[in-house]
């Protein structure tokens, strides 16, 4: 099932495609509008194979490429014209760029009212930090999402990997399907925005309430602070996460292992006092036994004593998991220029999915589409399209 | 002007979601005007009502995720109870469930149920591994998905245990990978008006943040490893000491990096060769940090920050929620409300990062007590008085007194 099919959007973002691609990957005609000459930036992101960015090959995959100047009048004229064939505008530029540019979202609403307009900034449109540079890294840093990560006795730590982009692109996209939804029952357009700080800000949970109480939260590495043992251990070849959260998961965990007498012993058997004795006495003990296990064999037994557990697994062990393969959640991709590439699939099952809709089509070389959008959509003439290109507008 | 005037205004929700994630998903639903019908479990509700810490006998962890929503507790396991959800559902646009694998079946109101009684329902799941597969029934929390997805391999130093992100990241960012899931499934019932069924799993979403070492794995045969708090790439790209704390700093070109020796009075670095371009500083990364922190442990964190940022030198300080909250950044953003909270009063929350300009979210009401709208929402279903009142007598359904 492909739920966007026929919404239509015209992609200005540069350097940060995820949220146009998930829009893609569930239907979307999502059509790039790239500088001339040089196009988005991504596709000199290296490092290279066969002269291609790889990152361009899968934040693009399945969008569609043009070439046009916006920064241009005549360039804006043809923009303006675009817009009116389209549904959604998506932009990341600095906050008050889309203004500068002639083109704010009252200019597009003139053209269509149907339009939205979808901007993404890094720390919004107003307050202090509204110029701050947009890295995922001060993002984490000025949420106090990294403060609350990493052991208590060790400097706070950096999420490896960047959820500040993850999150902000997943609410744009959200919020463009919302304005959609809105547009269908409605007919009225509007603009829509979030940025990397609100988006992760928002993930904080109860952290606000514990401040309130006077609790102000700590990190505490990878162990709950009363249920345990939830936690992330090293055994023989790698690090095993256990998430007994109730006795029964406890009792299952110990008779599985051979360690029936921990079930009874009173300092264990129960969640208060096992919390209690976790730090100081049973995880040094669970350490100790967990070292004579490999992680499969640990992943084994969970599994059989149906005790909430999982391996520490690597990319590549996560890759060839059974379970992340059958949910199609690595798809192969026949980039036209890179040839086949093994890409992440899509987090939404539809039930009325089929073979195609875990397919994604190739992306696209700059301008690659330019007949398309400027013949086959806008009409112009073989001269007009020459005459655009040899200025420099495409 | 149209008269709707949020996004989700006049979508009814049946929600059978606990705990966090597909809480997440219903709370982002209701924040944009979807009416949320919370059916909680006769006599407890929710369990993440029993959960620490508690503000007068309310667990603010339930409070945080449940505002704007609406409480129905019934008894789903008496077949008089069954009987009510079926009722409820024709009523409804959405039903929500992040129940264990099967158990909607089991208790007679799964799927292929519902839509017996609504054939344009909206039916949409997250499991821990998802509703199909070797582990489905498997127990799950956000931690084990967190591991199998290979999510918590990315954070730490590459001698050190793998770190798990602070928050339910698995939680949260499941929830949000179904928000926009619904979203989705909603337009695609107002294109067909047809039934849609969407299902997400925690581990596929912890996984899919492996986008990009799994594509540089297939391009380049490479899967880079965890790289503590120093970007693997750039440098100085990472966290540094200060004297009250930590920033972070990301000096990602030639020029950035003299203006920043430059104001830390570092200069003495430009010359040296340990650190003459970014390949030598990545090499000589352990000794760049202690020069660089030989300066920055002596100033203040926010000291740095203002110093740098005001210089177009990227830098942030590392701030704790408690700080962050009372920024003025969190006040001009509108980022920290204040709402209403019964048994509480005046709670802190979050705002909307959404921002809509002409059906903007809002916050309503604070989360609900157990039962407080049960009877409001059988009678907005069309249930009669006396229908409603031997539901009550037979504990089929539970009503919250103050």
């Amino acid at each position: 099932m492909k739920p966007l099919r026929g919404m239509k959007v015209l992609d200005l973002t540069t350097l940060n495609g995820f949220a146009t691609m998930t829009l893609a990957d569930y239907g979307a005609e999502v059509v790039k509008v790239e500088r001339p000459e040089t196009g988005d930036p991504i596709r000199s992101w290296g490092p290279f194979k066969n002269g291609v960015s790889p990152y361009q090959a899968f934040l693009d995959r399945g969008k569609k490429s043009i070439t046009l100047d916006i920064t241009s009048a005549k360039g804006k004229e043809v923009f303006l014209e675009l817009v009116k064939e389209f549904d959604v505008v998506v932009e990341n530029f600095r906050v008050g760029k889309m203004e500068e540019l002639g083109l704010s979202y009252e200019v597009l609403e003139k053209a269509n009212p149907k339009i939205i307009l979808a901007s993404l900034t890094g720390f919004g449109a107003v307050g202090p930090w509204k110029d701050f540079p947009a890295f995922d890294i001060i993002v984490q840093a000025k949420t106090g999402f990294m403060e609350f990560t990493g052991f208590p006795d060790e400097p706070p730590a950096l999420i490896g990997f960047p959820i500040a982009d993850q999150y902000s692109c997943l609410y744009l996209a959200s919020a463009i399907g919302a304005a959609y939804f809105h547009v269908l029952r409605t007919g009225i357009g509007q603009h829509v925005s979030t940025s990397m700080w609100e988006a992760l800000f928002s993930a904080q949970e109860d952290k606000m309430m514990y401040t309130q109480l006077g609790q102000p939260p700590k990190r505490l590495g990878n162990a709950h602070p009363e249920i345990n043992p939830y936690d992330i251990i090293k055994c023989k070849d790698g690090y095993m996460t256990l998430g007994i959260s109730t006795d029964p998961q406890w009792a299952a965990f110990c008779h599985q292992f051979g360690k029936s007498e921990w079930a009874e012993d009173p300092k264990y058997k129960d969640m208060e006092p096992r919390g209690m004795n976790y730090f100081n006495d049973l995880r040094p003990k669970l350490e100790e036994m967990l070292k004579e296990y490999t992680m499969a064999e640990l992943d084994a037994g969970c599994i059989a004593a149906k005790v909430p557990a999982a391996p520490c697994n690597t990319i590549e062990m996560a890759m060839n998991d059974p379970q992340i393969k059958l949910r199609k959640m690595v798809v192969e991709v026949e980039d036209t220029r890179l040839g086949k590439v093994s890409m992440v699939g899509k987090t939404a099952k539809f039930h009325q999915d089929n073979e195609n809709d875990n397919c994604f089509e190739s992306a696209p070389n700059l301008g690659q589409h330019n007949e398309v959008y400027f013949k086959e959509v806008l009409k112009y003439d073989d001269k007009k399209i020459a005459d655009l290109k040899s200025e420099g507008i495409i | 002007m149209s008269m709707i005037k949020k996004p989700f205004e006049g979508i009814k929700v049946l929600d059978f979601t606990q705990a966090l994630a597909g809480v997440f998903a219903t709370w982002q639903l209701a924040d944009l005007g979807a009416d949320v019908w919370k059916v909680e479990r006769y006599g407890m509700g929710d369990q993440s009502r029993t959960w620490p810490p508690f503000i007068n006998d309310l667990s603010v962890l339930y409070a945080s995720f449940n505002r704007n929503k609406r409480s129905i507790s019934i008894d789903t396991g008496k077949d008089e109870g069954k009987k009510l959800i079926l009722e409820l559902v024709k009523h409804v646009d959405v039903v929500v469930e992040n129940f264990k694998v099967g158990t909607m079946e089991k208790l007679g109101i799964g799927y292929e149920e519902l839509i017996k009684v609504n054939p344009k329902l909206v039916y949409a799941s997250a499991a821990g591994f998802g509703i199909e597969g070797p582990l489905a029934k498997l127990p799950c929390y956000d931690n084990v998905a967190a591991s199998r997805g290979g999510l918590v391999s990315r954070t730490g130093r590459p001698d050190g245990p793998p770190i798990k992100p602070g928050y339910s990241v698995c939680d949260n960012w499941t929830g949000l990978n179904l928000f926009n899931a619904l979203t989705m499934a909603l337009i695609e019932r107002e294109k067909t008006g047809k039934s849609v069924r969407v299902d997400v799993s925690m581990t596929d979403c912890a996984f899919y943040v492996n986008d990009w070492p799994m594509l540089e794995y297939s391009v380049f045969g490479t899967i880079p490893q965890r790289n503590g708090n120093q970007d693997p790439t750039v440098a100085p790209y990472g966290e540094y000491a200060a004297k009250d704390g930590y920033v972070v700093l990301a000096v990602t070109t030639e020029k950035t990096w003299k203006k920043f020796c430059n104001l830390l009075s570092l200069d003495h670095l430009l010359t040296d060769e340990r650190f003459a371009d970014n390949d030598s500083r990545l090499k000589n990364i352990n000794d760049l940090i202690v020069e660089i922190e030989k300066v920055t442990k002596t100033m203040g964190k926010y000291e740095i920050e203002s110093l740098l940022a005001k210089n177009k030198v990227p830098a942030g300080a590392v701030m704790t929620v408690p700080e962050v909250m009372v920024s003025g950044h969190a006040l001009d953003s509108g980022m920290v409300q204040v709402m209403d909270q019964e048994r509480i009063g005046k709670l802190f929350t979050t705002g909307i990062p959404m921002h809509f300009s002409k059906t903007p979210g809002e916050i309503r009401t604070g989360s609900p007590m157990l039962g407080d709208h049960s009877v409001e929402i059988l009678k907005e279903a069309g249930i009669e008085d006396s229908k409603i009142n031997s539901l009550i007598e037979n504990k089929i359904v539970e009503v919250y007194k103050r």
